[in-house]
């Protein structure tokens, strides 16, 4: 992108009205809305009817942060690892945008974090965690974990 | 007519249930974004007892799976239930096996090599129990691509053992026949 580009604004428009004012710069990072301002309709306001405006300002900071060249390596992990720090509830708000948007960097920022929170967790100690209650019933677990323990097995087991 | 008749309760209850379906398949979404970032062998093994739906959600993402015997699973309920692999590793297919294949009696491999040659997303297969040259392997797809009516087309296999890797190969096939085997230099 040339440096007389970059000056240009987008204007995103939250679920609840807010009005956000971004550069190209940032925006180009919104894959899946990409074409709307390239397509020439710079100035015009672009709808994000599924996004809260709490949401999608987090979102614009995450991605001023990674448009901006001159922060160092270092900081930028350090925002990151602040970044999602937040409740489970708004985790999952940004990765419902970071997917819809289609960010792959934030994606996959915010769904390792939620793997990580997995890692070594037992079925009941995951369900208890995220609050997940459309269980089995025990006949269905039991013939679940056969299928899973006896015939199948992740590959990644013998690596 | 037939509406302004509906008690009121339910016209209630049915706008609750769609707002609930609403904000569950919300949650499937982030879920279905969220499992393929579970690597580890345990982990993803937990994740699918979790409940019905992420047990659903494995079964569509899922990349890679190890068959722990080629004597009970069934291949095409493998693909049925995994139709996103694109790898595969099997075990459990002896020398024994091998020889049966030969001796006629190919009920064991065949449904293996057939379902394997209709899914052109599967990139490697494993066997750490074989070693299998060029020349079986070949031989095997001439007889089973042939029997197969549908043509994937650049197949790559990877044939490894439990040491080292034996080889990497595309197969171009087209309508049903095997157009070559290329060894791919790594």
């Amino acid at each position: 992108m040339s440096s007389t580009e970059a000056k240009k604004m987008v204007v995103l428009k939250s679920f609840d009205g807010v009005t956000f004012e971004v550069e190209e710069s940032v925006a180009v990072q919104f894959e899946s809305i990409r074409h709307m301002f390239e397509d020439n309709l710079a100035g015009s306001v672009i709808p994000l009817s599924n996004i809260k405006s709490e949401i999608l300002s987090k979102v614009i900071d995450y991605c001023k942060r990674h448009a901006d060249d001159t922060t160092d390596e270092e900081d930028l992990k350090a925002f990151d690892a602040d970044f999602v720090k937040v409740e489970h509830g708004t985790l999952f708000d940004i990765i419902r945008a970071a997917n819809y948007l289609n960010i792959k960097s934030l994606l996959d920022l915010t769904c390792q974090t939620v793997a990580d929170m997995i890692k070594g967790k037992t079925p009941a100690e995951i369900r208890e965690l995220f609050n997940i209650s459309d269980e089995f019933t025990p006949e269905e677990e039991e013939e679940a974990s056969i299928i899973t323990r006896f015939i199948y097995m992740d590959r990644y087991a013998d690596c | 007519m037939l509406y302004s008749t509906s008690p009121s309760f339910l016209l209630q209850s049915q706008r609750e249930n769609v707002a609930k379906k609403k904000s569950r398949n919300v949650l499937l979404e982030i879920w279905e974004a969220i499992i393929p970032y579970v690597k580890a062998s345990e982990d993803r093994a937990a994740a699918t007892l979790v409940c019905k739906s992420w047990f659903q959600i494995d079964k569509v993402t899922r990349e890679h799976v190890t068959v722990k015997s080629a004597y009970v699973a069934k291949p095409e309920r493998l693909f049925r239930r995994f139709p996103n692999l694109r790898s595969l590793k099997i075990k459990g297919m002896s020398p024994e096996m091998m020889h049966h294949f030969w001796m006629g009696s190919r009920d064991k491999i065949t449904p293996w090599f057939t379902e394997i040659v209709k899914h052109p997303k599967i990139e490697a297969v494993e066997n750490p129990s074989q070693t299998w040259s060029l020349s079986t392997l070949r031989a095997f797809l001439k007889f089973e691509v042939t029997s197969n009516s549908r043509s994937p087309s650049d197949t790559i296999i990877l044939l490894t053992s439990t040491t080292s890797i034996l080889g990497c190969f595309t197969i171009s096939v087209n309508h049903g026949v095997v157009l070559s085997l290329e060894p791919i230099q790594k």
